[in-house]
């Protein structure tokens, strides 16, 4: 034992201790610096990420001034980097395999921070789900529906879906499609229409209302009517606005009509049985006779 | 032979602090406003409506006065406290947002030329109670007399700022409009600096940021102010009067700005204040 720890004091010489001594001052430094420098990063983005994000980029930073810190180190020592390297290598290819999804998560996570497609608090609508965004991470998004449920939504699947940030711009616009009777003066459901919109104080003044003619239907003259609100409003404004121009509508005796269908019996169908009815005022006249009978 | 004056007596005036003793109301009508505040043990209740006749011009007010006599209309909201004192503060504010006014009809201002506009602009009532150990005011209610259509102005749909919507007749005469206690005017003078003229279809005016003065003749006014478009006709620059406007006699200070400015001097694009 005693020659063992002989040996172990002959080799520790200056020559051989020094280096590993700067290597591990090194470390110590790079290890204070990644904690700086992580703070100061993350200060300075904070003024234009979330707090989140600025903590998960902040980690980055730190990971990869530390990592440079053991780097230094090792050369220090005079470890040959060459295998470090190919190691380093062969356990990226290993990793990138067992990982693939993850680090596809985390990289799409990195570009849509990047983005800024959206933030927290924002009601945004992927793939048919509409949700506020509750957090930001660095793998996933998560959003809370409307009915209180939790969603996680991967960043992979985030970054190749068509995202709709219905809260980005401060006004929205809402189309309606109405459809009238062929029977009913356009002007005037115009009028009835831009006069509802003029009432409700949701509607913005400005830009104004719009109203189109959509077109010729099957039952009715599709007409589309477009009021621009504020997002805080979008629930109430969607809500009130189609029940008033229903009310509106009804209140001028303008008809919303029901699809209509013609039936035709043709050759080779039995006839419509017809029942023929008396008018009731007719018939209770002295001189009634079968020509005043209504045909149904 | 003595001639008779026409004069219409001018309104009530409607704000200030009132005593109201446990178990009593007060009753207000500010145009389509109405309002009314109960004094119960341990508790305020306070009830607003607004008529939809938005051109009710009456103003009243009874306070105090027993609650048998008022109907709580609208929402009643509840404020409990244990050390409710029998104060209550009423004041006449602006609103909380710019006003961006339209003249009914779309007028032109020369180049080199400046006018002096005058537009009544409706008030916000704000209501408040002594808070507790002489802590100020706490405020419980901030409601607009009447509340004007929200709107949007500037250059596109997504650049520019929320306000509301108001349609002027943009008086040259101080003296055209008339005296309602529910409405303040304000004196907008606009410069034309630039070499074409300037087309005034609509101007966002920066209320939130004016004071609000009671004058002898029983106009309530804010300070003036001043929009300057530049000899490029890209920029404006707004100025708002230090003061109450000289033309008003004895004005009295009856609320401050919202939102406190430390420069009178704003500069922003044309597109963001005239239009």
């Amino acid at each position: 034992m005693n020659e063992l720890w002989t040996n172990f004091l002959e080799t520790m010489t200056p020559e051989r201790v020094t280096p590993w001594l700067w290597g591990g001052l090194v470390i110590l430094v790079g290890f204070f610096l990644a904690r700086l420098t992580r703070t100061l990063f993350v200060r300075v983005v904070s003024t234009r990420l979330s707090a989140q994000h600025a903590r998960a980029t902040g980690n980055v930073v730190y990971f990869l001034v530390l990592g440079l810190a053991v780097i230094v180190a090792l050369a220090y020592v005079g470890t040959d980097l060459k295998w470090l390297l190919g190691a380093a290598g062969v356990l990226t290819v290993a990793l990138g395999f067992a990982a693939q999804t993850a680090v596809s998560n985390l990289i799409s996570g990195l570009f849509l921070v990047g983005e800024r497609t959206f933030r927290l608090g924002d009601l945004i609508q992927i793939a048919g789900t509409m949700g506020y965004v509750e957090s930001i991470d660095l793998l996933s998004v998560k959003l809370r529906t409307f009915n209180n449920v939790l969603v996680r939504i991967p960043n992979e699947s985030l970054l190749k879906s068509e995202i709709t940030n219905l809260t980005h711009y401060p006004i929205l616009r809402l189309d309606l499609t109405i459809g009238v009777a062929y029977k009913e003066d356009i002007n005037r459901v115009k009028k009835v229409l831009l006069e509802l919109a003029d009432k409700n104080p949701y509607c913005l003044d400005e830009p104004k209302p719009l109203f189109f003619f959509n077109g010729f239907g099957d039952s009715a003259v599709n007409l589309r009517f477009s009021v621009w609100f504020t997002q805080e409003n979008y629930w109430e404004t969607q809500n009130r606005i189609q029940q008033e121009i229903k009310e509106a509508l009804d209140r001028a005796g303008i008809e919303i009509p029901f699809p209509h269908r013609s039936l035709y019996t043709g050759a080779v169908t039995e006839p419509f049985p017809v029942r023929v009815v008396r008018d009731p005022a007719v018939a209770a006249a002295p001189e009634s006779d079968s020509e005043s009978a209504i045909w149904e | 032979m003595q001639g008779t004056t026409n004069e219409p007596t001018p309104p009530p005036v409607w704000w200030g602090e009132f005593e109201i003793p446990e178990g009593q109301a007060g009753s207000w009508q500010i145009g389509p406003l109405a309002l009314v505040v109960q004094r119960q043990p341990m508790e305020w209740r306070v009830a607003h409506e607004r008529a939809s006749d938005v051109l009710d011009d009456t103003v009243a007010v009874a306070c105090p006065i027993d609650p048998e006599a008022v109907v709580e209309k609208g929402k009643v909201l509840r404020i409990v406290s244990r050390h409710a004192q029998g104060h209550l503060h009423i004041t006449p504010v602006l609103a909380d947002r710019p006003l961006v006014a339209r003249p009914e009809t779309a007028f032109r201002l020369l180049p080199g030329e400046e006018i002096g506009l005058y537009v009544s602009i409706p008030l916000w009532v704000r209501v408040e109670i002594e808070a507790r150990n002489d802590n100020g005011r706490q405020e419980i209610l901030d409601v607009a007399s009447w509340r004007p259509p929200d709107t949007w102005f500037g250059p596109s749909t997504s650049d520019g700022e929320l306000g509301y919507a108001i349609r002027i007749n943009a008086r040259l005469n101080r003296e055209n409009l008339p005296v309602l206690g529910y409405r303040a005017i304000t004196q907008v003078v606009v410069r034309n600096r630039a070499q074409d003229s300037l087309s005034l279809e609509r101007m966002s005016l920066p209320v939130p940021n004016l004071s609000l003065f009671y004058d002898a003749d029983s106009y309530l006014s804010t300070q003036t102010v001043m929009m300057e478009r530049d000899r490029e006709g890209k920029l404006v620059q707004v100025d708002i009067g230090s003061g109450p406007p000289e033309e008003i006699r004895d004005p009295q200070l009856v609320s401050g700005p919202r939102e406190v400015i430390h420069r009178n001097v704003l500069v922003r694009a044309l597109s963001r204040l005239l239009g």
